[in-house]
């Protein structure tokens, strides 16, 4: 095993080369590989969905569903691309999937009983701050369904995830200027959303 | 103040600020606006929910025993999947690449059957008119080969006439040994007699012949003619003394009529 436990996507501990080996092997069947992958990048992942989620539990099934979905298409993976890209398109995906899943909860039930169904009691810190913190993502998730596709996918890679804009217009083939220009007025839909949202509880 | 304008430029202090760029003054602007504008405060505070935890932290942050968990619990579902996995001999999932790479073999096996079936049709057609001219070839020959040996059938009779009339004028007498003899190099089917002289040496021989002769010669066919094999075969048939002596100017005279 060539990893490092807990390195994380955006390390350098692991390079891109010895993740590529390990999914080759892993790719031919070689289930020490695939263990070997799951146990560097696991703990990044977790974080990565935590940003989608602000709930540990949910972060830690969607991650499970990311090795798994990873152990079944695995040799949809180009190896002459980055196997961490790869990676982190397949588990980000999972992630929209479980936002989408959300708004449709919310769309059916709306109101107290969808953030319900989006609470998790689970965390450290203080409870009711954590409480309010989680109160307030689940509210963010929900109206994030009611951008546009492009102000959504940015908002999501630029703000969510904290990526950097030029790489984000880069992978999405924007110009930067129209990302930045879709992200500002994401970002003003969505705050006035929220506050509407915030008004009528 | 335009307030679109100030949002505008609080969007990119925004952006300024989580990079890490902004000054302690854009920050003081940022905080005013967002005093004054309760949507800019909402995305600040949005930014500021967002950008609580660095990854780096919210890797720190992941509880003990998730990241360890992960692996046995792929593996323990990976195992209940292999037990209820059913044969995937039909199953095309995850093979999606056979499905047209089977559509274009089923494509190719039927263009190459319609290649095929019309090759066939046209070597099918091809062989009718071929049968039909070997036939009409055959009919051709066969009338071709009829003429043929008639013809050859008179050349024939003619050489043998004249070979076995030259050879019988060598000789005053010649036995009836070596008459058959001399007949024989003739071919069997040239006619050495002609129907008239056929007649004329039954009726002759008829006169002067042993009695056996009389039967033997009154059987033979004379339609058209006599061949040498038919005489060999009378003067073998002969019942008479094969030493038996002939004149070859009585053979010659009745053989020139």
């Amino acid at each position: 095993m060539c990893g490092v436990r807990g390195s994380g996507i955006g390390s350098k501990m692991v390079v891109d080369n010895d993740l590529r080996v390990l999914a080759i092997a892993c790719r031919d069947g070689d289930r020490r590989s695939y263990e070997a992958l799951v146990n560097s990048e696991t703990r990044a992942l977790i974080a990565f969905a935590y940003r989608y989620t602000r709930d540990w539990e949910l972060a830690r099934d969607l991650t499970q569903d990311t090795w798994l979905k990873v152990y079944e298409r695995i040799h949809r993976w180009d190896p002459t691309k980055s196997f961490r890209a790869w990676l982190l398109a397949v588990h980000r995906n999972g992630c929209l999937d479980h936002l989408r899943r959300a708004w449709v909860r919310y769309e059916a039930t709306p109101g107290d009983e969808a953030m319900e169904g989006l609470r998790s009691v689970s965390g450290d810190g203080n409870p009711e701050e954590e409480l309010e913190r989680r109160e307030f993502h689940e509210r963010l998730v929900t109206v994030l369904g009611e951008l546009s596709e492009s102000q959504r996918q940015v908002f999501v890679r630029v703000d969510l995830e904290q990526n950097d804009q030029q790489e984000v217009a880069d992978a999405l083939g924007m110009k930067y200027t129209t990302l930045r220009t879709t992200l500002h007025f994401g970002r003003r839909r969505l705050a006035a959303l929220l506050r509407s949202m915030e008004e009528a509880l | 103040m335009n307030k679109g304008i100030d949002c505008d430029v609080f969007q990119d202090q925004l952006d300024a600020l989580k990079a890490g760029s902004l000054s302690d003054e854009g920050m003081a602007q940022l905080r005013l606006h967002s005093d004054s504008c309760s949507e800019c405060a909402m995305s600040l505070r949005v930014h500021e929910h967002l950008t609580a935890s660095t990854s780096a932290d919210l890797e720190m942050a992941v509880p003990d025993g998730f990241a360890d968990s992960i692996w046995p619990g792929v593996e323990a579902e990976l195992a209940v999947r292999r037990s209820q996995r059913p044969d995937r001999r039909w199953d095309l999932r995850g093979r999606a690449w056979l499905l047209p790479v089977m559509a274009a073999a089923m494509l190719a096996l039927a263009v190459a059957s319609g290649l095929v079936f019309t090759e066939l049709t046209r070597v099918k057609a091809r062989e009718r008119v071929l049968a039909q001219t070997v036939a009409e070839q055959q009919r051709w020959l066969a009338e071709l080969e009829e003429r043929t040996s008639a013809n050859t059938n008179v050349l024939a009779a003619g050489l043998a006439s004249r070979g076995w009339a030259r050879a019988l004028t060598r000789r005053e007498e010649m036995s009836i040994a070596e008459l058959g003899e001399l007949l024989r190099r003739v071919p069997a089917r040239a006619t050495v007699l002609t129907t008239a002289q056929a007649e004329t040496l039954m009726g002759v021989v008829s006169l002067w012949a042993p009695p056996g002769w009389k039967q033997a010669i009154s059987e033979i066919e004379v339609g058209d003619g006599v061949r040498a094999g038919e005489l060999v075969e009378i003067l073998e048939s002969l019942d008479v003394d094969r030493e038996m002596t002939l004149r070859t100017s009585r053979i010659l005279g009745l053989i020139r009529g």
